[in-house]
């Protein structure tokens, strides 16, 4: 495979400036990445709190670009406002989620909460359409939609949004978990949930409080990346997918895994797609995750209980 | 948090808690150990986790001075012999004798209770503690001694003297704390008047009766006599010891040890719990480790009393003994069953059973016992002599068997027939009641 | 303090526990002793809430919990250590302390008291106090997870086997630890396996044999009682008759 892509390399060499094509493929990898890197974060969030894998995430990704569309189109927000309040809206349908399809079956086993989540995601993605309807709507770049030329390489600047709010997502994610006492609560609750219960921490307040955080993060990366892809009620099953293999990929359970997860996959998909085929695009996540699961099935990051988080 | 000493002051609750406690571990501790109550509770099918409380003592079956008998020589042991320090011995009407074993925390126990009562009634390790006891009390003396040694006082335990020499020690060592029963005290009183010793003459403090039931004018009669304060204790030996129960500054009724029994009243005849009114005491020992007893019938008619006591203890008290609720007869504060009067008659008659009155009778203070026989062809013989060696012989296992000493009468069928028919077997006569049924 | 009367808790089919009463007073040291499956750790899963009995009642301070969740017995006063510590692995050691206080986590001066406390009582864990939990010795970890329980604030501390797998050394220092506790006012119910140091420390006990309380007494008496000692040995007589 590496003959091959020199060899690409080498055929495209004469029309385009590398440099400049690379940037460009980095740039729309890390862009992919950073979402990829968000989701994979919330699922990991989610599990860590009741070990379920949340096949709802991508749809609060979905709901994220939904809403802010709402708001924007319809409601005549402002950016930040829309942007901030469709968080709050979609944390609080990650708080509704839990509490009426997981919390009453929570003495069920872990393949039927998954089954639920399933569930969840398929009417999600059914209440969206009824809402929205079926074709894809675009929502208004933050800042205008002159590229930024750096480099050679044509940027658009939402993909600077894209990676500022996605970096500040990560960030705050990281800053809850080390600084605040729900955050450290919630990383013993990974860890030993009896013992958590008997320091007196409320388990299911924060399960609760884990759908909230992932499935706001999960909109903010919706809600920043719909103006570059569009938006429609079905875009959240294949980031979803991603997402969950960028969280098998860095380790499930691990926050900095599933980060460097995302990345990974967002940078590779993106150089694949440039250097072999676009339309293979979809089939190098699942490629490497297969890959990585061969390898080193417990993922890049995930060392057990150590690590995680 | 609940000293030794703060016990007897526990509220209400807690002592439902308490008690719900002992009673819980004892029964288990005995069904899962005792032989005798293990195979019980199967054949009545309790299972132990029915005892939730107090009040479901009720479901547990009785224990007997006979089913103790019975079941020598092992079958009441809760621990091996090993944990043994001491065994008692009782007569009893069965084939075979009663047998009690103590550990070394039982006999612990047993002491302290007594140490407890000792310092409600204001012994002190100065006081001279003379013990006035019959041999055949010779268990309660044992215990009571030890107690009081233990305390640190100076003991004079029970020697055979006669109660004249008592008195003269009495006088001599300044004794200032008098064990004995009523009967024999007020004996020794009529004695040390005789002399002409009275409280001035006498340093006695404290008196500590046990055995019998203190007469209110009795008590009287001892304090000024004397010049000490009274004080009655109760206990009974096959369980818990002499000082199960003790009066204290306040009350002429008895606090129980109660962080030690779970005391129950009961109608003798319907054998249904009683709440309010006298009836025959049982109790369960709960903290007993040789020989745990479950709602042992004491045969000992009283009434128990739940509130609290003007000195503050929340123990519940018994009334002084009112009587017995079967065949023992108290006597100078030995306990004769019937039974056991007719199985030595039997037995001495070689099988035949000749028709009898047991006659208590009051004189000089302490009680003498009778036994009147009637004469029949059986055993009647023509020669006096041989008939005066029958009774003599008689006389001799009486005492050797019940440990009191007994006057034989022989006497007509027709002056014990009106006892018999209306089914007395003892009866309490005083000498002009004697003397007209004799002549 | 805490009274229980009747406690009935099942695993599944199995009967773990068959009508246990017990109680403690305030500023008792209370000892439960007795073999493995016995149901000592059952019974303070019970009172601390993980477990739901089938049947009895729970009191703490005249109010009834058996039917309360954890946390809200936490809120209480009851704290539980559980056994094999259980103590938050990957975090570090102030982090756990303060997981310890997470009911009262704006309480910002307080903690920081509380933590003094603790450091003062175990300074081990204070120059450890940034490291991952994980990475403590059994006895520091021990250690940790009594101190995390005091961070609650509890006036009735649950200690579930502190003595297993730790060094004769570092034990005599646990139990130490829980007699200075004691002494700042702390009630203790502690179950133990190491009956006789149990009771070494204890004012009362209990003995659980097979879901059930055969015999409570003083401490000091239950130390002495043949039965206990044989249990502790391990060694039953086969003949009542024996010597």
């Amino acid at each position: 495979m590496g003959g091959g892509l020199l060899a690409l390399i080498n055929l495209r060499r004469e029309k385009i400036a590398l440099m400049g094509q690379i940037l460009q493929f980095l740039f729309s990898g890390l862009t992919n990445g950073a979402v990829y890197a968000v989701i994979a974060l919330g699922f990991t969030i989610i599990y860590n709190a009741t070990d379920v894998i949340n096949f709802a995430q991508g749809e609060f990704v979905m709901l994220g670009a939904m809403v802010m569309y709402t708001f924007v189109h319809f409601l005549s927000w402002p950016i930040p406002v829309a942007f901030f309040a469709t968080i709050i809206c979609v944390s609080v349908i990650g708080i509704l989620v839990e509490f009426f399809t997981i919390r009453p079956a929570k003495n069920a086993d872990i393949i039927s909460l998954i089954i639920i989540t399933i569930g969840v995601s398929i009417f999600l993605r059914g209440v969206a359409m009824m809402i929205w309807g079926k074709d894809p709507v675009a929502i208004p770049p933050f800042t205008g939609s002159t590229p930024i030329v750096f480099m050679g390489a044509a940027i658009d600047p939402q993909i600077i949004w894209v990676l500022v709010i996605t970096l500040i997502a990560m960030i705050f994610t990281q800053w809850f978990f080390k600084y605040t006492i729900w955050g450290k609560a919630m990383r013993a609750c990974a860890v030993n949930k009896k013992a958590a219960k008997l320091v007196g921490i409320k388990v299911e307040r924060l399960v609760s409080l884990s759908f909230a955080l992932s499935a706001g993060i999960s909109a903010a990366a919706g809600a920043v990346i719909a103006p570059i892809t569009f938006a429609s009620y079905d875009m959240g099953t294949m980031l979803g997918l991603k997402g969950f293999c960028a969280a098998v990929l860095g380790g499930l359970g691990s926050g900095v895994g599933s980060i460097l997860g995302g990345f990974i996959l967002g940078i590779l998909e993106a150089f694949g797609a440039g250097y072999i085929s676009s339309s293979y695009k979809d089939a190098f996540a699942f490629l490497i995750l297969l890959i990585v699961l061969f390898l080193k099935p417990q993922g890049l990051l995930g060392q057990g209980e150590v690590d995680k988080l | 948090m609940v000293t030794e000493s703060r016990i007897e002051f526990l509220s209400p609750d807690a002592w439902g808690q308490w008690h719900t406690e002992l009673l819980q571990s004892v029964v288990n501790r005995v069904y899962t150990r005792v032989p005798f109550y293990k195979n019980l509770l199967d054949k009545e099918g309790i299972d132990p986790s029915q005892i939730t409380n107090v009040e479901m003592l009720k479901l547990l079956p009785f224990t007997t001075r006979e089913d103790l008998a019975n079941h020598y020589p092992y079958d009441f042991f809760a621990v091996p012999l090993r944990d043994i320090v001491r065994i008692h011995t009782f007569k009893s009407s069965q084939l075979s004798p009663i047998v009690i074993g103590y550990t070394k925390r039982d006999l612990e126990i047993r002491r302290f209770l007594a140490i407890r009562a000792f310092n409600v009634f204001g012994v002190r390790p100065e006081d001279i503690v003379q013990i006035c006891l019959d041999p055949g009390m010779s268990m309660w003396s044992l215990e009571l001694k030890e107690a009081a040694e233990s305390l640190g006082a100076l003991v004079i335990p029970p020697d055979p003297l006669r109660a004249k020499d008592r008195i003269k020690v009495m006088r001599d060592f300044k004794t200032t704390v008098l064990i004995t029963t009523p009967s024999y005290g007020l004996y020794l009183l009529s004695i040390a008047r005789e002399k002409g010793l009275g409280p001035r003459e006498l340093s006695l403090r404290v008196g500590i009766f046990i055995g019998e039931t203190l007469k209110d004018k009795d008590r009287k009669e001892l304090e000024k006599g004397f010049g000490l304060r009274a004080f009655s204790i109760y206990g009974i030996m096959e369980a818990m010891g002499p000082v199960m129960a003790y009066e204290c500054r306040d009350s002429k009724r008895l606090h129980l040890a109660l962080d030690h029994v779970i005391p129950e009243v009961i109608d003798p005849k319907t054998l249904e719990p009683i709440f309010n009114g006298v009836g025959e005491l049982v109790i369960t020992t709960a903290t007993t480790k040789a020989n745990p007893l479950i709602r042992f019938r004491t045969g000992d008619l009283t009434k128990i009393t739940y509130n609290v006591c003007e000195c503050g203890r929340t123990t519940w008290r018994i009334d002084p003994i009112k009587g017995r609720s079967d065949q023992l007869v108290n006597v100078r504060g030995i306990k004769i069953d019937v039974g056991l009067i007719r199985r030595l008659l039997t037995e001495y008659c070689e099988g035949y059973e000749p028709k009898f009155l047991f006659v208590i009778r009051k004189k000089e203070f302490l009680e003498q016992i009778e036994l009147w026989i009637a004469m029949d062809p059986q055993i009647f013989s023509a020669s006096l002599p041989e008939l005066h060696l029958w009774i003599r012989n008689l006389e001799t296992k009486f005492k050797d068997y019940i440990g009191i000493s007994c006057i034989v009468r022989p006497v007509e069928k027709r002056t014990i027939a009106p006892f018999l028919d209306r089914n007395k077997d003892i009866v309490y006569l005083d000498n002009n009641e004697i003397n007209s049924l004799l002549l | 303090m805490l009274s229980i009367q009747n406690l009935h808790v099942s695993y599944g089919p199995i009967k773990v526990l068959k009508g246990v009463s017990l109680h403690i007073d305030q500023g008792e040291i209370v000892a439960l002793i007795g073999a493995n499956g016995a149901g000592k750790t059952t019974l303070m899963s019970t009172i601390s809430g993980l477990l739901r009995p089938q049947s009895g009642e729970i009191k703490f301070e005249g109010q009834d919990i058996i039917k309360f969740p954890p946390d809200k017995i936490v809120k209480l006063g009851i704290s539980l250590v559980p056994e094999g510590r259980q103590i938050f692995a990957p975090l570090t050691v102030l982090e756990n302390l303060e997981l310890g206080a997470y009911l009262r986590s704006k309480d910002k001066k307080g903690i920081k008291e509380d933590l003094d406390k603790i450091f003062s009582i175990f300074p081990k864990l204070k120059e450890r106090k940034n490291q991952q939990a994980g990475t403590l010795s059994g006895g520091e970890q021990q250690m940790l997870a009594i101190a995390r329980a005091f961070m609650a604030r509890p006036r009735l501390l649950l200690l579930d086997e502190p003595s297993l797998g730790l060094a004769p050394m570092v034990l005599e220092l646990i139990m130490d630890s829980i007699l200075e506790l004691n002494k700042e006012g702390l009630t203790i119910l502690i179950v133990e396996q190491n009956a006789i140091k149990a009771l070494e420390i204890s004012t009362r006990g209990y003995v659980l044999e097979t879901g059930r309380i055969i015999l409570q007494g003083s401490s000091n008496e239950l130390k002495e009682d043949p039965d206990v000692i044989r249990a502790y040995l391990g060694k039953d007589y086969e003949e009542i008759t024996e010597r």
